[in-house]
């Protein structure tokens, strides 16, 4: 199979860039809807002279934690843009993976769908473009949710394998019957986001992909 | 009198929970849901005069929702929440005969402005 071309990873780390930019502001968007929401409805009771220590307690407690979720998310696309702009220094596979969960959160409940992580915690550095591997992880992981039934989900292991990390994606649930094999497009672009990363990718009947990384020594 | 009988449908219960008491002491009568399922089974109990339609709910396409609930309320006006502006969505819930579209996070302002405008349009479709 030839490689995919330039222009189709451009599109591709695009379309990742683009996808997670919208899950961030839609999510800090619904942080501010609680946070202005709370802030007016302490406002209307105090007003309304039916303020008391309890609901402004709750209140407080309320923005606390959205702010926190906020600077969550402010941090992950702060990291996700130093990594897209961080051009072939390595990378901290484990912090990259928690990133790219916490960004897919909602659209995974959406579909009413569950992703959980379980990252060793003696991963070495990974070695490669961190652009590359969040675009290519993030692509296997919507496509191996995707062709799972409401309920189900994906499992992302990643552990130290021999001197490198190994990224495995483990369906759980009931496989679509709709679900589509990967069109050829898809699989070549993943495949050559791989060969930029320097990483192997590998499928095994039956399971999801497994991606085997270089660390950094 | 209340002056319109609100639904709030949004997965986000902070959210919903703190808007429907904000509503509530603005006069509006106003109850939340925060699935597809206890939308359509509040909208097929109560038929509220306004539903508020968050379009991102879990397990359900917003648009489709947006279907049911036309049909289950042909007296009622709806008006859609969105956390960003999706053109596709805009375009559908014109479609569809959505009143509006309103951004969150919303101004209380504005929001009551067009829950009125829904509830005037309503009442004067009822008188015909």
């Amino acid at each position: 199979m030839p490689p995919a071309d330039d222009a189709s990873v451009e599109r591709a780390l695009r379309a990742f860039a683009a996808a997670t930019i919208g899950l961030a502001v839609h999510e800090l968007n619904n942080r501010l809807a609680v946070m202005r929401e709370t802030v007016g409805l302490m406002e209307d009771l105090a007003r309304a002279g039916k303020s008391g220590a309890a609901g402004t307690a709750r209140a407080h407690g309320s923005l606390d934690d959205q702010v926190g979720r906020a600077l969550n998310i402010v941090g992950t696309l702060a990291r996700l843009g130093s990594a897209l702009g961080a051009a072939g220094e390595g990378f901290d596979a484990g912090a990259a993976i928690g990133d790219l969960l916490g960004l897919s959160e909602r659209w995974a409940r959406q579909h009413s769908l569950r992703l959980v992580a379980d990252v060793a915690g003696n991963l070495p550095r990974a070695g490669g473009d961190p652009a590359y591997f969040l675009c290519l992880a993030h692509r296997l992981l919507v496509a191996c949710a995707a062709s799972q039934r409401a309920g189900g989900g994906v499992l992302l292991r990643a552990a130290r394998d021999g001197a490198g990390i190994r990224l495995s994606l483990h369906p759980a649930g009931e496989r679509l019957e709709s679900a589509a094999a990967p069109a050829n497009d898809d699989e070549l672009i993943n495949r050559e986001l791989a060969r930029r990363l320097g990483a192997e990718l590998l499928f095994q009947g039956g399971g999801g992909p497994t991606l085997r990384l270089a660390a950094i020594h | 009198m209340p002056k319109a009988r609100v639904l709030l449908i949004d997965d986000e219960r902070e959210f919903a929970a703190t808007l429907t008491e904000r509503l509530g002491l603005r006069g509006y009568e106003a109850s939340a849901a925060f699935t597809a399922e206890e939308a359509i089974a509040a909208v097929a109990a109560s038929a509220p005069d306004v539903v508020l339609l968050d379009l991102n709910l879990p397990g359900v396409r917003g648009v489709e929702l947006l279907m049911t609930l036309r049909q289950l309320l042909p007296q009622g006006e709806i008006i859609l929440l969105s956390g960003h502006l999706d053109l596709a969505e805009k375009i559908e819930g014109v479609r569809l005969d959505a009143f509006g579209l309103l951004l969150k996070p919303v101004v209380m302002s504005e929001l009551t402005a067009k829950i009125d405008a829904a509830q005037a349009k309503r009442r004067t479709h009822a008188a015909r």
